[in-house]
């Protein structure tokens, strides 16, 4: 399936005025502070968000500070003009992630929410409401306490185009009438929901609302584009993750909808996906592609979710319809996310975390982890910026991440993309293989392109490789030798070469006769003892001679006070001064074998 | 025989006449386990008076001071090992003969004839000094098992050798003269005759240090990488009656110069 945007008679509309009435060089910083009516020296400054979003015009930027705005907002006309374009999109954002916090005025109180009655006329459904305007990002924000949505996107007559709600957390907001995330209502089109954490919302998740009564005079030119639900995590909502009128064209790329369905009773749907009225042909505009839908109350789906095109969705039995992938792991939460409740460990209050379950002893990774769509194979890069997708809800441009040699995509499903530990550039392949015999899984740092098996030599920071020296480091290149990836270390480790301090020719040699009490070494070099230790220390690339010296005098003190009695225990002042000699010979005399074991271990990677 | 010794050699005597008597003693248990080998061990030091019996693995030593005798017994109990101060004096110049060889062998082999003096000059000396342990306050009011400790760093030479965790000795309801045993055997032998119980003696000569009479609960020795490798812990401490044949060898126990000289 492709969708396109290209409308040639706004586009030939917009050459013409866009550069008188939309020039960038007109575009201003508008920015807000809650505390600081100067806000840090930067004009122009506003106390409310909403007072800026008033002002804003095509191409500005509503630059919020850190803190909590008890307010409502409404985002009306902006950008209203059929001329606008990408060019004017307005930026409402939070300055710093996660420090933004938008709130209902008054209590909050669940009980006056209650008591509301339900509106009729759907004009306050959101605690920002946003209605005829176009090309408008909100991104960045956390939206709770709203005793109606957190965002409502109205439509008909009111609709807008172009919207996008990126890397937002939405949570705590809703009503018993079903009101909860987002309401999208008809029309809409080109709407983005992309990267947002919405979880533990009163009602339904994201709600795709469709006409009211009769199709708006503008229905029938956007109403065939679809609205954009791509990597979002749609958690714990009391009633269903998504709710979709079967009228509507959607697309569902690489979401997490997980556990919803929370509160009590049936009414509404409690379910992961719910096609909301009659499906036939109608339903084909809804696809869904790499999509994880898990422990929902009722049911992963209800109506006739997949009859359009679909591909590599997910569910714990996969018996919903033909082509989804059985994957019982994510039937509980626990097998999906590391810790949802976060910190505190209550669900549903803003330090809940969905970052995914990883690699470990006696557990498979996330099912989330590499199982979603590269957008690009998706068509998706030609409808709006690359940036969009990958970012996460954390930071921008970090998907995706290749973990799982095992699974061919890269981008994880959800709002979070695991991220990888390794940091040599050499080595940066994070792998996370599974143990079929035990099913538990683990993470290692796999070879980058970067690699040359060739010469080996590979900078770990800039991946730059180079020319290869064997046996001369301590000389040719003593500040930057490295670890030879060939050398078997710790393979020929030859116990107390110069002479175990206790004398074995000797037939009151404490060491025949408390036997292991006081052993150094022996020639086996598997042994863990402080000889073999020490000459393992000299051998690994770059430790230090000192490193090693007090290494191993640590090691035979630690010999020395090992849990003995009786008569061998009186001998145990005799074995610290034999370590206390024996180190000060050491150090004074190893210098030559410490020399030897770099030469053999390190190599030079020399630029010609 | 020095004064001391033969104060002790005097009570002994009188403890002689109470040889079939249970007499009154305290029992200290621990327990170990190798971080590495995964391998436990129980170990108990039984104290009354001057006299002082080990076991650990079914087998036991007793000390006794005031004859400069300790005997090993092993774990069937069918034979006895006599080890005299002779014995240790022979085995300690033994040990320190190895040493020398060592720092010849090293000397032979060092970079620069400057090592090479250094090496031969500490082979030459008659003996080797033994490094002072220090302790160093880490933490306090930690729980170990049942009890509530300070936590100290024990460092030999400069170089932390393991973390004692400890608790005053009137909390254990016990005085320095239920520990006389051990602090008796350190000074004829040189040393207390388990590590647990030379734990003891060092924190009782480093009172003002610690800021109490201490007794250890745990003691952590750490390896080259500052790792716990050998942990053990206090499991038992009780008053009991103790009989007198407990610090008794068996009948024929062997001089230990006859069997390692064969």
């Amino acid at each position: 399936m492709s969708f396109n945007f290209c409308r040639p008679r706004l586009v030939a509309l917009a050459t013409l005025s866009c550069l008188q009435m939309f020039s960038p060089a007109q575009a201003t910083v508008l920015h807000v502070s809650h505390d600081d009516p100067t806000c840090g020296g930067k004009s122009p400054c506003y106390a409310t968000i909403h007072a800026a979003v008033d002002d804003a015009q095509g191409g500005d930027s509503v630059q919020i500070e850190p803190g909590l705005y008890i307010e409502k907002i409404t985002i009306a006309s902006k950008n209203n003009s059929p001329a606008a374009g990408e060019e004017q999109r307005i930026l409402i954002e939070a300055v710093l992630p996660d420090t933004v916090t938008v709130s209902e005025p008054g209590d909050g109180a669940t009980v006056e929410a209650d008591a509301v009655p339900h509106p009729v006329d759907r004009e306050a459904r959101g605690l920002i409401m946003i209605h005829h305007s176009r090309f408008v990002t909100i991104r960045g924000l956390t939206i709770t306490g709203s005793r109606a949505a957190a965002v409502q996107l109205r439509g008909d007559h009111g609709q807008n185009s172009g919207i996008h709600l990126e890397r937002n957390r939405l949570f705590g907001n809703g009503s018993r009438f079903g009101e909860g995330g987002i309401i999208i209502e008809s029309g809409n089109p080109g709407t983005v929901i992309i990267n947002n954490l919405i979880y533990s919302n009163r009602g339904d998740g994201i709600r795709l609302e469709g006409p009211r009564a009769s199709p708006s005079p503008t229905d029938g030119e956007e109403g065939e584009q679809p609205v954009f639900l791509v990597q979002n995590t749609i958690n714990g909502n009391g009633w269903n993750g998504v709710s979709i009128d079967a009228s509507r064209s959607v697309m569902l790329v690489n979401n997490s909808i997980t556990a919803n369905g929370t509160a009590d009773t049936s009414a509404g749907g409690r379910f992961g996906v719910l096609l909301q009225g009659s499906g036939g042909s109608d339903a084909e505009g809804l696809s869904l592609y790499n999509n994880l839908i898990c422990g929902n109350r009722l049911g992963e789906t209800s109506g006739d979710v997949f009859a359009g095109q679909h591909a590599d969705n997910r569910t714990p039995l996969g018996t919903e319809s033909a082509g989804l992938i059985a994957t019982p792991e994510c039937a509980a939460s626990t097998g999906v996310y590391e810790s949802s409740a976060g910190v505190d460990g209550k669900p549903g209050t803003g330090d809940d975390d969905f970052k995914l379950l990883g690699a470990g002893a006696g557990h498979l990774p996330s099912p989330a982890i590499d199982r979603g769509a590269d957008p690009l194979t998706l068509g998706l890069d030609l409808q709006f910026d690359k940036a969009l997708y990958e970012a996460d809800y954390a930071s921008p441009g970090v998907r995706p991440v290749d973990k799982d040699i095992n699974r061919p995509l890269d981008y994880d499903v959800g709002a979070l993309e695991l991220s990888c530990e390794c940091t040599n550039i050499c080595f940066s392949q994070c792998r996370i293989r599974i143990d079929p015999a035990t099913g538990s899984s683990s993470e290692s740092c796999a070879a980058s392109p970067f690699w040359d098996p060739g010469s080996q030599c590979c900078d770990s920071s800039t991946g730059q490789t180079s020319e290869r020296h064997l046996g001369e480091a301590m000389t040719q290149c003593p500040n930057s030798r490295v670890q030879n990836p060939s050398f078997h270390l710790c393979d020929d480790t030859d116990g107390c070469s110069a002479g175990n301090p206790v004398n074995k020719q000797n037939p009151t040699d404490p060491l025949e006769v408390c036997g292991p009490h006081f052993r150094f070494g022996t020639l086996n070099p598997k042994d863990d003892l402080p000889c073999n230790n020490h000459d393992c220390c000299y051998e690994t690339c770059n430790r230090t001679k000192d490193e090693c010296d007090l290494a191993f005098n640590s090691d035979m003190l630690a010999v020395c006070n090992q849990p003995v009695s009786g008569f061998c225990a009186t001998l145990v002042p005799d074995c610290l001064e034999w370590t206390a000699t024996y180190f000060d010979g050491v150090a004074a005399a190893a210098g030559s074998s410490y020399t030897n074991g770099q030469n053999r271990s390190c190599q030079c990677c020399l630029t010609q | 025989m020095t004064r001391r010794v033969r104060a002790i050699a005097l009570s002994a005597l009188v403890s002689a006449a109470l040889l079939n008597h249970a007499i009154g003693g305290v029992i200290i248990s621990t327990q170990s386990v190798d971080t590495v080998t995964r391998l436990k061990q129980t170990q108990r030091t039984i104290l009354s008076g001057p006299l002082v019996r080990t076991e650990e693995r079914g087998k036991a030593s007793i000390v006794r001071s005031e004859l400069g005798k300790i005997w090993e017994l092993s774990a069937n109990g069918s034979s006895c090992v006599e080890y005299s101060l002779a014995d240790l004096a022979a085995m300690r110049r033994s040990a320190a003969d190895g040493t020398r060889q060592m720092l010849e062998s090293l000397a032979g082999s060092a970079p620069t004839p400057q090592a090479q003096a250094q090496l031969q000059q500490m082979a030459a000396r008659s003996t080797f000094a033994l490094p002072k342990a220090s302790y160093r306050r880490l933490a306090s009011g930690e729980t170990v098992g049942k009890w509530t400790c300070d936590r100290f760093a024990k460092e030999i030479g400069g170089t932390k050798v393991s973390e004692v965790c400890v608790v005053r000795l009137a909390a254990l309801k016990m005085s320095r003269s239920d520990l006389a045993g051990i602090v008796n055997a350190s000074a004829v032998f040189g040393a207390a005759p388990s590590t647990w119980d030379q734990e003891t003696v060092s924190l009782l000569e480093n009172t003002q240090v610690i800021g109490y009479d201490a007794f250890p609960v745990s003691i952590s020795v750490v390896d080259g990488s500052g790792a716990p490798r050998f942990v053990t812990q206090l499991s038992g401490l009780t008053r009991s009656k103790i009989p007198m044949k407990a610090f008794q060898p068996a009948v024929n126990c062997t001089p230990a110069a006859t069997v390692i000289t064969k």
